[in-house]
């Protein structure tokens, strides 16, 4: 009646009546499932419970400290295997491209250079990063087949292929989402994909001790990612934040540091180096010399993260709007396919364009490249662009943070930055595994120098090194368009190995997040609410609080008597899903009702 | 102290003689071996030390430009090697004692803060190193010191000749295109040398090329003489003949079009999947929600 119409007049935030939501995404999906973290309290339960020894109970808490051990040396040696993969690939991608780019300026056969695009893609049922699956699923949403094994399967080759391919993505979202299949499957002792079961671990077959392992999953995931153990914890604390307790903190403390060690060795192993444990993560950013800075330095970054904030703000929205128009007309599996082959090549092709196009020669040596790329440029110099876009993502942050002064030019790098940022725009939800952090790293370190570059021509005494401003830009634009908090920070100050370098960073992210959260939503948060999970969040929507049930639950309700028929709770139950959400017991005259 | 004075005197003489040659011929043979027995005075050796990092100062800056510093500087920086481990090597045999009764080593090196010896000794190795110049040379390349210069690797030997080849071949047709403009005669003719040039210097530098990449060990005589060769190609001769061509054009804008078709088509089609929604049940609303068409087909994988 009225009454109700008032209500939604007033906050706008309760769809009630929403007359143009024809495709739900402001409504909620009735698929989704919530985790079962009660334990049944039952007498059956109480006597096993007793029966156990105190023997037993030592035994399970070492098996937990085991579990969490396991799954830190898998997600370091599944890390290790990617990054090696992708190595070995890429070298000789390049290796190859290279050959034919030098043959051809002279032999006019670019043509066939540009077709040259190694792009085979994983498959569509692991696509994204898997950081929003996570996080729904570590705040009690049963995401289906997000933990199993062929989803890890299928996400480990696709990101190898992916990033092979030379697609604008990453690889540590699906290494987040990779450490927590892992730590899903080893706790259970079982893998339903491929129907076998160890028998081994059945304590752990509940959802709530699930969770904990998957939260050491991730943990251990991000610290293989970024080598940022600590950053780990922080990141399964701030996204799974609802069910904590000190033990766990500290078993997952361990499964992370496990993880970055295990990948650390095998990958001073893999370099020659035995014992040489430098490598702790999958991204490196490599040793900074001189991390200073003054009043002066912090206030520009301040705005600096004003820019972020923007920039990740515009970046979220155009993806918005690519996710709705995906879910509604990209559905077919054939289409997703060859919007994921057309993004790859749309990307091999305006790498190429900006190569060709954007004059920017610098003699040779002044970059550490292995394929240098002369393309145009007069011999005994290559082409800065090429140092961008010819290589691995991760070793282009590392080129921008490090090269020299003199190294890179302002406009080519404005000329790089917004194409980069478009295409990295359209590939985030295509459904390929790919990770956003690295892209929005490049993009923001692209930036940031040709700020540093700018600043450094003005003002050369005062600003002496434009990769500082490289790694505040990346920082930036990494937290306008992710909005994460603290974990973010510790990663990046792990990452850059300067803890004192951690105050302007937690200055930039914060501004960015702060101008960012005025336009929208971080993209995970964005594509968890165009999904339509019921994630609930830490507060209720604003100025709810007039808001009484009764606006709100569904009329008629639903009875069920104290003492009610099996049959009848049966049929209830089925109509309206085994869903917990949305149980609201009230008694009112004898009559507990489930509300739907 | 006259016999002091006199090997003072003797190594001063020495000295002086073997610096006057400055372009590198040097003759002057390494004093300590050649010393008598007896010990040499700790003051006198500090002087000979003195003069030989003098020299090789003052060699390693006259080859700073053009870069031709290990070849000019081997027998320099030898001689003031051999003298520096003497001292370092000292255990009161070779040299005597300092004027104040300590050790000469101990004197020399271990008594101040500043370390003058020490610093000057890492300025010439760091110099050295980061010229590569260990590795322009044979093993046995400049151990005869009859020669005027050490000799270089045969590989790097060959590239040298090859440079000068190229330089004669600068030099002879340049002065016949003066009067011409435009790509001149110098392209043509000495474009095959050039082009043999540039794949041995790729070689070479290929072959140095470590499983660390940030080094390039490459001997730094080479590749400043590469580099020199660049120049004069590219910018004293004009004659790089890289152009850009607007063959693959057609292609990049192919590949765009077909992107944007895509995705009019698939807008086109109007396939609109509908998803299994979370209605609330409300008296009398349940025909009236527009446009919804509950319970539909499964759901597509919508968290990406």
């Amino acid at each position: 009646g009225t009454e109700r119409q008032r209500l939604v007049d007033n906050s706008g935030e309760w769809y009630f009546e929403s007359q143009h939501a024809v495709s739900g995404e402001e409504l909620l999906s009735a698929k989704f499932e919530s985790l079962d973290y009660d334990t049944c309290e039952n007498s059956l339960w109480a006597a096993e419970d007793q029966s156990r020894t105190v023997w037993d109970l030592r035994r399970i808490e070492l098996c937990r400290w085991l579990v969490h051990l396991l799954i830190g040396v898998v997600t370091g040696a599944i890390a290790f295997f990617i990054d090696v993969c992708i190595e070995q690939l890429a070298k000789v991608k390049y290796r190859y491209m290279k050959s034919m780019l030098d043959r051809c300026i002279f032999h006019d056969c670019l043509i066939y250079a540009l077709l040259f695009c190694l792009t085979v893609f994983g498959e569509p049922v692991a696509a994204g990063s898997g950081i929003p699956q996570i996080k729904c699923f570590l705040n009690g949403i049963q995401v289906p087949r997000v933990v199993r094994l062929r989803t890890l399967v299928c996400k480990v080759l696709g990101v190898l292929f992916s990033v092979v391919g030379g697609l604008a993505v990453g690889k540590e979202g699906p290494m987040i989402h990779s450490g927590s299949v892992v730590g899903a499957g080893l706790s259970q002792g079982r893998a339903a994909s491929f129907k076998f079961d160890l028998g081994i671990f059945e304590y752990f077959r509940t959802d709530a001790e699930k969770r904990d392992f998957v939260s050491g999953g991730a943990a251990a995931g991000v610290a293989a990612a970024f080598g940022a153990p600590v950053g780990g914890v922080l990141f399964a604390l701030e996204e799974g934040a609802s069910f904590w307790n000190q033990g766990l903190t500290w078993r997952i403390f361990f499964s992370s540091m496990t993880s970055s060690f295990t990948l650390a060795f095998l990958l001073g192993f893999y370099r020659g180096i035995p014992n040489d444990l430098s490598n702790p993560g999958l991204i490196s950013f490599g040793k900074f010399d001189k991390l200073d800075y003054d009043l002066l330095h912090l206030a520009i970054f301040a705005c600096m993260g004003v820019v972020g904030g923007l920039s990740g703000a515009l970046f979220n929205t155009l993806n918005e709007h690519l996710t709705k128009f995906r879910h509604r007309y990209v559905t077919s599996k054939l289409g997703q396919l060859t919007e994921a082959v057309l993004v790859a090549s749309i990307t091999a092709v305006t790498s190429f364009v900006l190569i060709y196009t954007v004059r920017s020669c610098q003699p040779l040596g002044s970059d550490q490249m292995e394929y240098p790329v002369q393309m145009y440029c007069p011999d005994g110099k290559f082409s800065s662009m090429a140092a961008l876009l010819f290589q691995t993502p991760e070793a282009a942050v590392r080129s921008l943070l490090h090269d020299p002064v003199g190294t890179y030019s302002v406009t080519g790098l404005i000329a790089f930055c917004l194409p980069y940022l478009l295409i990295a725009t359209w590939t985030y939800g295509v459904m390929v595994p790919s990770g956003l952090f690295i892209p929005s790293l490049l993009i923001g370190a692209a930036w940031g120098r040709g700020v540093g570059i700018g600043l450094n021509l003005l003002f050369p005494t005062h600003f002496t090194d434009p990769g500082k401003f490289a790694l505040i830009g990346a920082a930036a634009q990494l937290g306008g368009i992710v909005r994460m908090t603290i974990s973010l920070s510790v990663i990046l100050i792990e990452a850059t190995g300067n803890v004192l370098f951690g105050l302007p960073i937690m200055v930039v992210l914060m501004v960015a997040k702060w101008v960012g959260d005025y336009f929208g939503t971080g993209i995970y948060d964005m594509h968890i609410e165009l999904a339509s999970v019921p994630l609930l969040p830490w507060e209720p929507p604003s100025r709810s609080a007039a808001v009484s049930a009764q606006a709100v639950m569904s009329s008629p309700v639903t009875c069920l008597y104290r003492q009610e028929r099996v049959s009848r709770i049966v049929e209830v139950m089925q109509q309206y899903g085994n869903s917990k959400l949305w149980v609201r017991a009230c008694i009112v005259d004898g009559c507990r009702s489930p509300v739907v | 102290m006259n016999y002091c004075l006199l090997i003072l005197e003797m190594l001063l003489s020495l000295l002086i003689v073997g610096r006057s040659d400055s372009t590198g011929l040097q003759m002057v043979a390494v004093s300590a071996p050649t010393m008598s027995p007896a010990a040499m005075n700790c003051t006198a050796f500090q002087y000979a030390l003195s003069r030989a990092s003098a020299e090789l100062t003052d060699c390693m800056c006259r080859a700073a430009r053009p870069f031709t510093l290990c070849a000019h500087c081997y027998h320099t920086r030898a001689k003031y090697a051999d003298l520096h481990q003497l001292l370092v090597k000292d255990n009161g045999k070779d040299l005597s004692a300092a004027p104040d009764g300590t050790s000469c080593r101990k004197y020399l090196m271990q008594l101040d803060s500043v370390q003058v010896l020490s610093r000057t000794r890492d300025f010439v190795e760091s110099v050295w190193r980061s010229s590569n110049c260990n590795n322009c040379f044979s093993s046995n390349g400049g151990s005869s010191q009859n020669d005027s210069l050490p000799r270089y690797r045969s590989d790097l030997d060959q590239f040298f000749n090859d440079t000068t080849q190229l330089r004669e071949c600068f030099a002879n047709y340049s002065s016949a295109s003066s009067n011409q403009s435009g790509p001149s005669i110098v392209c043509d003719k000495c474009s095959s040398l050039y082009s043999a040039l540039t794949i041995r210097f790729d070689t070479l530098s290929n072959a140095e090329h470590t499983r660390d990449r940030n080094t390039h060990s490459l001997c730094m005589d080479a590749v400043d003489a590469m580099n020199a060769t660049h120049r004069l190609w590219s910018e004293a001769y004009q004659c790089d003949s890289r152009v850009r061509s607007l063959q693959p054009l057609p292609l990049i804008i192919a590949g765009y079009l077909t992107a944007v078709l895509f995705y009019i088509g698939a807008r086109g089609r109007g396939q609109f999947k509908q998803r299994k929604l979370l209605r609330q049940k409300r008296l009398g609303c349940f025909a009236s929600s527009s446009g919804a068409v509950s319970g539909s087909a499964s759901d597509v994988g919508l968290l990406n």
